[in-house]
């Protein structure tokens, strides 16, 4: 690819302590050895089961939650060089997150108005009033809150959820955000306006180069939205790729097993049951676990498989599997 | 045991309208349904958060509570009136013969009751049997759902939501009901898991011959498992139809919208609108047919009268402007 990154993360690790004896620390590991590139104008998705690590790593990314171990480049800067006030500040800037339940994210008791000026005087990114009011404005517009002045006057509690995370969204347009870590932003919104969202963001990447990490349960919204996929099991990147290649020819046997348990109404009285597997349990990963973390469950199981960790292999030109039927 | 014609008609919704009863003024969530669901068959319930299916579900079984209360309406099963009959006969087909898994049932599995206690509970109030042979009945039930019987002595808490959900429809199952309503019982899981024990549901009615009544707002996973979908927009049936032709050739412009908001996993990808505007408010609907300010098809009739719900063909029903009541024909 001849694109620039714009974000980089190597081989991330971010360990969590479980239990605290006098002598003893015990550390569950939840994210283990992730890299990932986002581009400008494009998006990333990250599927994978609950507990996989996925919003951990968009955490870390965010400054939320320091890491234990890996790089993470911002426009080829390490981000813990980002020590001072200032460039914290303008890293935040350029990198927010949005997440699932906007109910949360707003405050109830301020406006509209307030919510997108806020940031915008924070980051003193206007001079004046009416600037401040031009700039709000527009931004409502693009998000598409119309009316504009009258959404404006509007308490976060009026909002339905979708009009929410449009607020949020429009936060993130009005401080020039290049990088928005979105963290299932659609998955507590009604059906019928999870396209509207999911539509707007698509509209951000063509018209103002934002690069997305877009973080869900629903690969099928991921095929819709990304250029490319990469999905987690247990901390860990299991498969990577284009979107396309990972939904229609997936390799690894968890995103198999994945993409075939997905309701598919055209596929009715046609599917295949899914792989019988003895043992159910997802295990917790920790620092000293050894093997393929998909070794209890997967069908291919083998020896190897539960010894050592099968490294990342390339597939073809984007499509990277960590699977040992695949090379290692 | 299942009892009568293994075919025809096991529950019959009539007119069934239910209330919120709050400070401003009542809220209507259920607006005069009418629902017919043939013995045998799992019919799916679909519609977008608010819409009223948990509400319908509640009274099927008079199991709403205040502030809800239903101003009208019957709800006949095997040709008796549940809304008029007396608390013991009540109880009776509670459990018995339909029995009801609640929205995030698996999180009301009480934590300090192991689950073996828990069945038993549900299988001694309705049975006169031994304890042993409850415990014997719980086991049985547990190995259904595909979970080892060794772990009945475990507490909720010990087990995935995955597995506390299998619980839960154990424990609908443990009389042996002719009817389960299910309120999405999957929803908070992931597709694996949702789709294993959507596999065994399927396996178990196979081999006991109950009917479903699936609610979900997941329209695709419906139109994989169901026999017929009714679709519900502000407390009423807007269209009723088999699974195939509600995911391939959908009438009411609200379903097609619905259809419209379910990116797929094959075929070409290409731009979805999903459906502008907002879902209706019940405090304040619009007067004639509630999806009228979302819809591209609207006419001037739409927005002064609700369309009725009527049958376009043979097992087909649409409440919508667009599909008037046949010359002649009854409405
Ligand atoms: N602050 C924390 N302290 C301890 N453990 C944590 C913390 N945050 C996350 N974890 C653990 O790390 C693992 C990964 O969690 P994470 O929230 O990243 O998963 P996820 O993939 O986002 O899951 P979901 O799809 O449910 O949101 C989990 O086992 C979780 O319990
Ligand atoms: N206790 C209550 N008091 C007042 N209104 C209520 C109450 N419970 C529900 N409602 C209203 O009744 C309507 C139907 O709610 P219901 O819970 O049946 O919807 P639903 O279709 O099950 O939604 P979901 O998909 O979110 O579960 C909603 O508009 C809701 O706001
Ligand atoms: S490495 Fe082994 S256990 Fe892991 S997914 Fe591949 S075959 Fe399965
Ligand atoms: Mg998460
Ligand atoms: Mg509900």
């Amino acid at each position: 690819m001849s694109l620039q990154p714009i974000m980089e993360v190597r081989h991330l690790v971010k360990d969590f302590p479980t239990k605290q004896g006098i002598f003893t620390k015990q550390y569950m590991r939840a994210v283990n050895d992730v890299s990932f590139n986002l581009y400008p104008g494009r998006a990333l998705g990250i599927v994978g089961e609950s507990g996989s690590g996925k919003s951990t790593s968009a955490r870390v990314i965010s400054l939320q939650y320091p890491r234990t171990a890996g790089e993470i480049l911002f426009q080829g800067n390490d981000i813990a060089t980002f020590t001072d006030k200032a460039s914290v500040m303008a890293y935040r800037r350029k990198v927010q997150m949005i997440f699932q339940d906007p109910y949360g994210a707003l405050n109830p008791v301020h406006t509209v108005f307030h919510h997108i000026a806020r940031p915008l005087q924070i980051h003193k990114i206007v001079q004046n009033k009416s600037e401040l009011e031009d700039k709000v404005y527009s931004v409502l517009e693009k998000v598409g809150l119309i009316p504009v002045e009258q959404t404006a006057k509007k308490y976060a509690y009026q909002l339905s959820g979708g009009q929410r995370q449009r607020v949020c969204i429009g936060k993130t347009l009005a401080l020039g955000t290049e990088v928005v870590l979105a963290d299932e932003p659609t998955s507590a919104l009604d059906v019928s306006i999870r396209l509207g969202i999911l539509n707007l963001m698509e509209a951000m990447k063509e018209d103002f180069n934002t690069a997305f990490l877009y973080i869900t349960h629903d690969i099928a919204t991921a095929r819709y939205f990304t250029e490319e996929i990469a999905v987690m099991y247990v901390g860990h990147m299991v498969e990577t790729g284009d979107s396309r290649d990972v939904t229609s020819n997936p390799q690894h046997p968890y995103t198999q097993l994945l993409l075939s348990a997905v309701p598919d109404p055209h596929k009715r009285g046609s599917r295949i049951s899914l792989p019988e597997v003895e043992k159910k349990e997802i295990p917790t990963w920790r620092p000293e676990s050894r093997g393929c973390p998909f070794a209890s469950r997967c069908p291919h199981t083998t020896p190897q498989c539960r010894e050592q960790m099968p490294p990342l292999t390339k597939l073809a030109d984007n499509h990277f599997v960590r699977c040992f039927l695949h090379g290692g | 045991m299942n009892q009568g014609s293994s075919t025809g008609t096991i529950l019959e919704i009539r007119n069934l309208c239910v209330d919120y009863l709050t400070e401003k003024k009542p809220v209507r969530a259920v607006d005069r349904v009418n629902l017919t669901v043939k013995r045998g068959e799992t019919l799916g319930l679909a519609g977008e958060s608010g819409c009223g299916k948990s509400t319908l579900a509640f009274s099927i079984l008079r199991l709403h509570k205040p502030p809800a209360l239903i101003p009208e309406g019957e709800v006949i099963f095997n040709g008796e009136d549940i809304l008029c009959m007396d608390e013991e006969r009540l109880r009776r087909i509670r459990w018995n013969d339909i029995s009801v898994v609640f929205q995030s049932a698996m999180n009301c599995l009480n934590p300090v009751v192991s689950i073996r206690d828990q069945m038993c509970d549900v299988i001694l109030a309705h049975r006169n049997i031994s304890k042993a042979d409850a415990v014997a009945q719980a086991a049985n039930l547990l190995e259904r759902v595909g979970i080892s019987p060794d772990r009945m002595n475990d507490y909720p808490h010990q087990f995935s939501g995955g597995m506390r959900q299998r619980v839960v429809i154990a424990i609908a199952l443990a009389l042996d009901p002719q009817m389960i309503i299910m309120d999405e019982p999957t929803t908070a899981l992931d597709v694996v898991v949702e789709r294993e024990i959507m596999a065994k549901l399927e396996e178990l009615k196979h081999q006991f011959g109950f009917t479903i009544l699936l609610i979900t707002h997941d329209l695709s996973l419906l139109g994989e498992i169901s026999d017929r979908i009714a679709i519900m927009y502000g407390g009423r049936i807007v269209e009723l139809a088999t699974s195939e032709q509600v995911i391939l050739d959908p009438k009411h412009p609200y379903t097609n919208g619905l259809i419209n908001s379910f990116p797929l996993l094959s075929g070409e990808k290409k731009v979805l609108s999903g459906i502008s505007g907002f879902p209706v408010n019940l405090w304040d609907p619009p007067p004639g047919c509630y999806f009228a300010p979302r819809c591209e098809a609207c006419m001037d009739i739409c927005k002064r009268e609700n369309p009725p719900l009527i049958e376009i063909e043979p097992g087909r029903q649409v409440a919508c402007h667009l599909f008037p009541t046949p010359e002649g024909g009854a409405e």
